[in-house]
This record gives structure tokens, sequence and C-alpha cells, in this order.
């Protein structure tokens, strides 16, 4: 058993350096823009760590083995490299807690991959074919899991964000997506007040930013659309301006950006929805003494060194995807199977999105605002206050909304 | 819509963005000048960048993590070099697998250093200071745009002078440049080609270093994942478009500089698809070229015309 074991692991290796090798190969026919440039040659590097990974997997998976040789369900969990801070990582640190607390009901294998969708594929494959139950993967590798899951039946599978149920043929497929529209809500109506009233040293000016890693990409424009909506709902003749990277590595260009916000158009609090770019945005809220909103995460706690950038964060929306991710494998585990064919969306009034609260927020919030920010959070959680959502729309649609209502 | 551009904001925004490319571009007309084709100067930016990040954050001392850079910068090169002319390997075949080392190879750093995959803000990083001139700072609009720039601004102008002069004045840049010319000649004549060649490659680091210093320890407080960003590969069409002129490459990342902060206005003030936006700082660069081009072209036949009639009479 053991030696079956340490053979698949180093299969696994093999196949994912030599998917390392065809994906540096093939390189830029994935994708576009310079993002893809990085994505590729990371490959090499992470490889040699998603191997790493999931040797730790199979020696947790004999311990647990060893302690308790009933049914145990095998889970995989197909991440991209840790370490973004933000969508990656949480997704990490959710299925890490499943690891630990349903150790005694099956093994959660956390399996790390590049942005190469090849290497990936093969790595589901491996899973599929090493007797996977449940196989739990997200936005990039939709297209891996339609593929696998239409040639296991047999197989429990769970995509997050990206609605391809569709494409899924055996009905063995549940979705799950964030209402991020909501929290970004919430996000639009601490900006608008912060530009309508002022905060700190940062006078009112009724102007509010937005910075996106690329254009017509749907998490990002589910923020925007968001953020627009309860910046308008609070304040209507809120001016918003928006740019695009157009990379989710340069935060140079991010910066350049984000003075252009500050200084020229004059915001006074900008959301920074950028990825890696995002840092560029922070350092400009520093640079130009204004304020910041974080994403995904509480992207201040990046800073706890550089208290002129931290001070700077009114507040991170947050998308809690591990929490998602563990009530999947829990709600697979108790009920031993899922609600496949749904694709369930999950808001504010589950706790799978938000915004930080805490000092920094009431420090920044007039009364006013914080008496909207209440009214909000219950009236969307209640259903009165509708957040409509970018997700299911034509990009169409969503850019006429977003032009209409940006300058 | 267009009054951005009487902004003096919006001038200095171009200068600044225009220092990493400025940079880059002047190691790549080193390359050019002493006839080496290095395409591994994006990757020995990325990995200059995280050098001085992570010597300036162990060290607590600016000075000691740019050095550190610099020399990283001169290393990643004459690795190149030992590589591509000495052991004579394929030049493109080199600058891609430096710029592969160097893309995984921060990322593995970075992981060992902090845990994390794109961000070095867990490490206490020094930056160059933001420099004030005296008396230029208080003339408006000039001061605006020429002062309160980042300090490596300034040593990425002084290193384009002084390389420009270098080049053309004196007795190693005229030798640097007949070994570009014509490698065969020049050792005919005597010189040490690939002693040359390294003295190009070192400078050409030193520009690297400072390109990648500037996003790092400039620009930003931190390292970010792939943070040059194609700057490095912007730089061979700049080279190409200046072919080895310092002076002329400086002036066309200038216009790089130019045409990307306009993306960031266009993209604020105006109503244009963004798509076609993003595209125009590459699309301005084809045409220049072409229309450099165009005209080397034309001149180029004149003379030959010229040559002719005169051999003629």
């Amino acid at each position: 058993m053991k030696n079956w074991k340490k053979f698949a692991a180093l299969g696994l290796a093999v196949v994912m350096t030599a998917g390392a090798l065809t994906g540096c190969g093939g390189g830029s026919s994935s994708g576009g823009g310079t993002a893809e440039t990085t994505a590729a040659p990371a490959a090499d590097k992470t490889e040699a760590d998603a191997a790493g990974g999931e040797t730790q997997a199979e020696a947790k998976e004999d311990a647990g083995d060893s302690a308790d040789s009933g049914e145990l369900k095998e889970i995989y969990v197909f991440i991209r490299d840790r370490g973004d801070l933000s969508y990656w990582d949480s997704m990490a640190e959710g299925s890490d807690r499943a690891v630990v607390d349903f150790a005694d009901r099956a093994n959660v294998h956390v399996v790390e991959t590049t942005a190469d969708i090849q290497a990936n594929l093969q790595a589901m494959y491996e899973a599929a074919d090493a007797g996977a139950d449940l196989i739990i993967t997200a936005s990039d590798f939709k297209d891996n899991l339609v593929e696998v899951s239409n040639e296991y039946p047999e197989i429990a599978f769970t995509i997050i964000s990206e609605d391809v149920i569709d494409q899924c043929e055996n009905g063995n497929v549940y979705g799950v997506d964030f209402a991020t529209a909501q929290a970004a809500y919430l996000g639009g109506i601490v900006a608008a007040d912060i530009a309508a009233n002022g905060a700190g040293d940062v006078e009112a000016s009724n102007v509010i930013g937005f910075v996106g890693g690329m254009d017509e990409s749907l998490p990002i424009q589910e923020y925007l659309w968001g953020y627009i909506q309860g910046a308008k709902a609070y304040k209507p003749d809120v001016k918003i301006v928006y740019n695009y990277v157009g990379a989710w590595n340069d935060p140079d260009t991010a910066k350049t950006q984000s003075m252009t916000q500050y200084n020229d158009a004059g915001a006074n609090v900008i959301f920074a929805c950028a990825g890696g770019s995002g840092n560029g945005v922070h350092n400009a809220s520093a640079e130009a003494g204004k304020y910041v909103l974080g994403v995904d995460s509480d992207q201040s706690l990046l800073y706890a060194d550089d208290k002129a950038i931290q001070e700077r964060f009114a507040t991170s929306v947050i998308k809690e995807v591990g929490t998602a991710i563990y009530n999947v494998i829990g709600q697979y585990l108790d009920d031993g199977t899922l609600p496949f064919g749904e694709y369930e969306i999950v808001g504010l009034a589950d706790g799978s999105v938000g915004i930080v609260e805490g000092a920094a927020l009431d420090g920044v919030l007039s009364e006013e605002g914080k008496a909207a920010l209440e009214d909000a959070k219950k009236g969307i959680s209640d259903g009165s206050i509708t957040v409509n959502s970018a997700i299911g729309r034509e990009q169409d649609e969503i850019k006429a909304f977003i032009t209409e209502n940006c300058q | 819509m267009m009054q951005f551009f009487i902004s003096p904001t919006f001038w200095k925004t171009v200068l600044a963005s225009t220092t990493p490319v400025m940079l880059a571009t002047l190691a790549a007309n080193m390359m050019t000048k002493s006839g080496i084709f290095n395409l591994a100067i994006e990757g020995t930016m990325l990995i200059c960048a995280l050098t001085g990040v992570v010597a300036s954050a162990f060290t607590q001392n600016l000075w000691v993590g740019c050095i550190t850079a610099v020399l990283m910068g001169i290393a990643i090169s004459f690795v190149f070099g030992y590589f591509a002319l000495i052991m004579k390997g394929a030049m493109n075949a080199c600058g891609v697998a430096l710029n592969l080392v160097a893309t995984g190879g921060t990322v593995f750093v970075l992981v060992m250093l902090t845990g994390s995959k794109a961000n070095s803000s867990a490490l206490k990083s020094l930056t160059f200071p933001v420099v004030n001139i005296p008396v230029l700072q208080n003339i408006p609009v000039i001061g605006t745009i020429l002062s309160g720039h980042n300090l490596v601004t300034y040593i990425a102008w002084v290193i384009v002078a002084v390389t420009s002069w270098m080049l053309y004045k004196t007795k190693l840049g005229i030798n640097i440049r007949a070994v570009g010319e014509n490698p065969a000649a020049a050792k005919a004549a005597g010189l040490n080609v690939i002693f040359h060649q390294f003295v190009a490659l070192a400078i050409c680091g030193v520009a690297c270093s400072f390109g990648g210093m500037y996003l790092s320890m400039g620009a930003l407080k931190s390292f970010t994942t792939g943070m040059v960003a194609g700057r490095g590969y912007m730089s061979l069409a700049m080279d190409a478009m200046s072919q080895g002129n310092p002076v002329i490459g400086c002036l066309s990342s200038l216009l790089y500089g130019f045409s990307d902060t306009i993306t960031v206005y266009l993209q604020l003030y105006s109503k244009i698809d963004l798509k076609l936006i993003d595209a125009f700082p590459y699309l301005f660069i084809i045409v220049v070229l072409v229309i450099i081009q165009a005209i080397r072209t034309m001149t180029a036949r004149k003379k030959e015309k010229l040559a002719s009639m005169q051999q003629a009479a």
C-alpha cells in the first residue's frame, strides 16, 4: 500500500514537471497580455512546490490511515499558488482548516499547481485515477473540471466562482459563487461617505476611484458593479473614476493610475481590485495621503511594518472563499452528497462576503455614514435592499452600466 | 478633454514612468553597440529588484542594498556573457534561460524569505528618497515637472549622460563600438574582443539593476512577483528605434513614457474603448518605428544615388 502511494507521488511529480515544461512552451497560446509571460515561467518553480506539497499531503494521509482505516473520503482541492494574499490564499486557508478538522472522516489533499492550465489538468486526472471522492477547484480551472467531470461520473465535483454547470453532462457538479457585489456595495457606501464628508486630514471632494486589474474580468466587474450601486445609493451625485491596469503584476502602472486619480481627478478613496498590481495603489494612497479599500481579505495586515500605508486602509471588501470551501467539504461529509446541478450564490446573509470593521473604519466614517452602513447591512440581509449582481450578465450590459455611472 | 497636456503633473508622471524603461533601454543600447543580443534584460532587472529589497532589508542600509543589487546585476550579465560569449551558446537561448531563471528564482527566494509568493511587504526594506532640488523646485511648472522625483530617476539621467559620453568620447567607448561593428576587424587591430564585450555587459548590468531598483525601492516600497512586467522587452523595441545611441534611446523611452502615461489619462477622461487605449503605447511605438525606418531607408537610398552619381561623374 505504502509503496503504491510513493509510486503515485513520484508519478505525480514527474507528470507535473512535464506539465510545467510543456506549459513553458505553450505559454504564449494561453491567455493574453503581460500576465501570461510570468505565469508560464513561474511553472518552473512551483512545480517543485506542488510536488512537495503533495508528498506532504500523502504523509498526512498515511498518518490518517494508521489511525483509522475505516471509510475515509478522498477529497482534493486544487488551488493556484499560495501567496496572493487574496483569492487563492483564502481558498488554501479554508482547505487547510478542513485538512485538520475533518481528519477523522476524510483525507483532504490541497494540491497547488501554477496558473498553468495543463499542469492542473494532469494533476486533476491523477487525482481522479487515484480514487478521489470529491474534487474542488475554482475560476481558472473551470474547463479542466468540466472535462474531468464528464469522464468520471462517479466522482463529485464542486466549482467555485464559475458557472459551468450547463457544460457538465453527468449531473455530478455543484457550483458556488459569491455575491461580492453586496460587499462592494458596503465598500461603496464607505467610499462615498469619505468623499462627501472628508475624513481626518482629507477634505471632501465628492470623487471616488476604482483601479481594476483587467477589463472584462467578471470578478472585478462584480466588485465595481456593487461599488457603484453602493456609492450612488448613498450619494447620488458622487463622481466615480476608474482605471484598469491591464495586468495583475504591474504595480508601477497601478501606482501611476492611482496617483492620477488622487491628484488630478481628486478622488478621496480608491478601491484597489488589481491582484498583485494592487500594491501600487496601496503605495500611492500613502504618498497622496488619501484612502484605499483593500480586496478579498483584510489587506491592511500586509503592511504591519509600514504604518504609513496601513493607516490609509479605510476597510477591505472581503470574500470568504475559504469558508465556502470548508462548508462544502463539511456538507459533503455530513450528507454524503451535494446539491448537484445547482449553482448557489452565497452572500452577506451567509457571512461569506462582507467588509472589515473596526477602529480604522470607525475613524473615517461620519455618523451619517455609520447609520447608512448599518441600514444597508440589515437591508441586504433581509432582502429589502437588492444589490444587482454582474454574474450572468452580458459584457455589453455590464459595460453600459459602468460607463453610464462613471466619469 | 485634452487639457491634461498642460498639467505639470502629467509631465512629471511621464518622466517617472520613463525611468525604468530608460535604464533598460540604455542597457540594450550598450548591448547593441558591443554586438551582443541580450534578451535577459527583463530577468536581470527582476533579480536586481529583489536583491536590492532583500539586501536593504537585512542590512538596514540603503547603500549596501543598492551596491549588492548593482553587483548582482553585473554578475547576472557576466553569467550571460560566460554562456553566450565564452561558451558560444546561442544568445537568444541564453537570454530566455536567464529570464526563466529570474521569474521562477525570484518567487523561490521570496517564498523562502517571506512565505509569500506575491509580495515582499513582510520584509522591512528601504527605499530611495525623493529629491527636491533647491531653487528649481520653487519655479512654477518646471519645478513641479523636474523636481521631486525619486533619486533613481536622477541617477538614471546621470548614467545615460556618462555612458553616452563614454561611448563617443573615450578610447574605451570607441573600442567597444569597434568590437560591436566588426569583431574580426577589431581583433585584427589588436583589441581584446571578449574584454570589451564584458565591459559593456557590466554597464548593462548596472543599468538593469537601477531599473529594477527603481521599481521595487523607488516608485514602490516592496517587490511584487513579475513587477518588471515587460519593460525589459519594451527596451529592446526602444533600442531598435535608437539603433544603439543612448541619447536617442533616452528620447525614445521618453516617447514610451509619454504614450504610457497618456493611456492612464485617456482611460479617465475619454470614452474611447479600453482595448484600444491599452494597445495605444505599442501601436504608437510601431508607427514611430515604421516612420523612422522609412526615413532611414530613404536617406540611405539618397546617399547611394549620390555616390553612384559622383562615381559616374
